[in-house]
């Protein structure tokens, strides 16, 4: 058995490295440079009907998500894994990009489940859950209360417009990867 | 109360409640705009020829690099040569917009 | 278009697969986990070629980015698109 990942199958074709044209091969070998890894993740090939917007999306996930901004990397990787439990794609974080915070992160891992009491979070982090769930589910009906609570609790008006950022952009990759059949969850490990 | 009834009296109902909420989160406007944020604002003035940066691209205010960015996804899905006609790409944009404002 | 935007479909003159892509639209707003490889294939068979449905979920997850930063901060909703590139 050559391959350890197999999937349910994509509902929407993507393309594969050896059927790439020509745009497609260049946007996943920006990929290769950019992460130092070999395999294109599966979220980013739901993109390769549209090389240029892929390239992009490497270069904007990069810029919001993967560095530490207003938030820490770590706070971002908890909103990410949080909100990919709520849109019903979990662990699409890791599917992008191994577990930068080490397996053994057992925050993270609760979250992936949404047990936000078994994350062990500080009284600032869930109230920051309770926001991203909030925007994540229904951002229209947020109240200047639910801001002001987030102020209370600490947070920045900086940290909380890049709350929303990150928020938004997982409603965005995981309705793809959704939409695709790309998510961790269609992916089987054999073995 | 409706006091510009001529205005809102097409627009459904959802937007009107929404208008009324105000502000939620601090928007940084061209007044306060400082550093990369204010070149971010002037670039985009200067090569459209307009004044009034619409609000959606301000929220992204306190990222600057993230905000080109997202000027140029948003340009790139929606308005540079796809697959869809733009009448499409807009037909979906404005029901995706309605469905996002109503409960479910 | 604003039948559409005001959410009646019914009213809005739509073909069938225009209105088979809308519905698929509000299913991966909604419910994007709950789509199958039947609610693709039923699109194919009303015409739509595989790019313009991957196409239709890029710009429906985007909105889905959009609208969230608009309501989380509380700008009113309005076409972002109507008032042209964003960038020059």
């Amino acid at each position: 058995m050559r391959d350890a990942i197999s999937w349910k199958g994509p509902k929407i074709s993507v393309v594969e490295e050896a059927d790439a044209s020509r745009e497609v091969a260049e946007a996943y070998e920006y990929w290769r440079v950019e992460s130092g890894r070999s395999e294109v993740p599966a979220i980013l090939k739901s993109l390769s009907a549209r090389p240029d917007f892929l390239k992009q999306a490497v270069d904007f996930c990069n810029t919001i998500q993967f560095s530490d901004g207003h938030l820490s990397r770590r706070h971002k990787e908890m909103i990410g894994t949080y909100a990919s439990f709520l849109n019903h794609s979990p662990g699409s974080l890791d599917a992008y990009f191994p577990n930068t915070q080490g397996a053994g992160d057992r925050a993270m891992a609760a979250l992936r489940e949404g047990n936000l009491a078994g994350a062990h979070l500080t009284a600032a982090e869930h109230a920051l859950m309770n926001y991203v769930e909030l925007v994540t589910r229904a951002a229209y009906r947020t109240t200047r209360e639910d801001i002001q609570k987030l102020r209370d609790a600490g947070w920045r008006e900086e940290q909380i417009a890049e709350a929303v950022y990150i928020i938004a952009l997982f409603a965005m990759f995981d309705r793809i990867a959704n939409a695709f059949g790309v998510s961790a969850e269609n992916q089987v490990t054999r073995g | 109360m409706r006091e510009d009834k001529e205005k809102t009296a097409s627009m459904p109902d959802y937007i009107q409640e929404i208008s009324k909420l105000g502000l939620k989160i601090k928007l940084i406007q061209d007044a306060e705009a400082t550093g990369e944020t204010a070149s971010v604002y002037d670039e985009w003035r200067a090569k459209t020829g307009r004044t009034q940066m619409p609000g959606i691209l301000k929220c992204f205010g306190q990222r600057p690099d993230f905000l080109r960015q997202v000027m140029q996804f948003s340009d790139t899905v929606h308005f540079s040569e796809g697959h869809l006609s733009r009448r499409y790409k807009e037909m979906i944009a404005s029901y995706v917009s309605y469905l996002n404002r109503c409960p479910y | 278009m604003t039948a559409v935007l005001e959410g009646k479909l019914d009213e809005g003159g739509l073909n069938q697969a225009e209105r088979a892509l809308l519905d698929y639209v509000k299913l991966i707003t909604e419910a994007s986990w709950q789509s199958t490889s039947e609610d693709v294939q039923k699109l194919r068979d009303l015409g739509w070629k595989e790019n313009q449905i991957a196409e239709a979920v890029y710009i429906t997850a985007m909105f889905a980015f959009f609208n969230r930063v608009a309501d989380a901060f509380g700008i009113p909703p309005q076409n972002y698109l109507l008032s042209g590139k964003l960038t020059p």
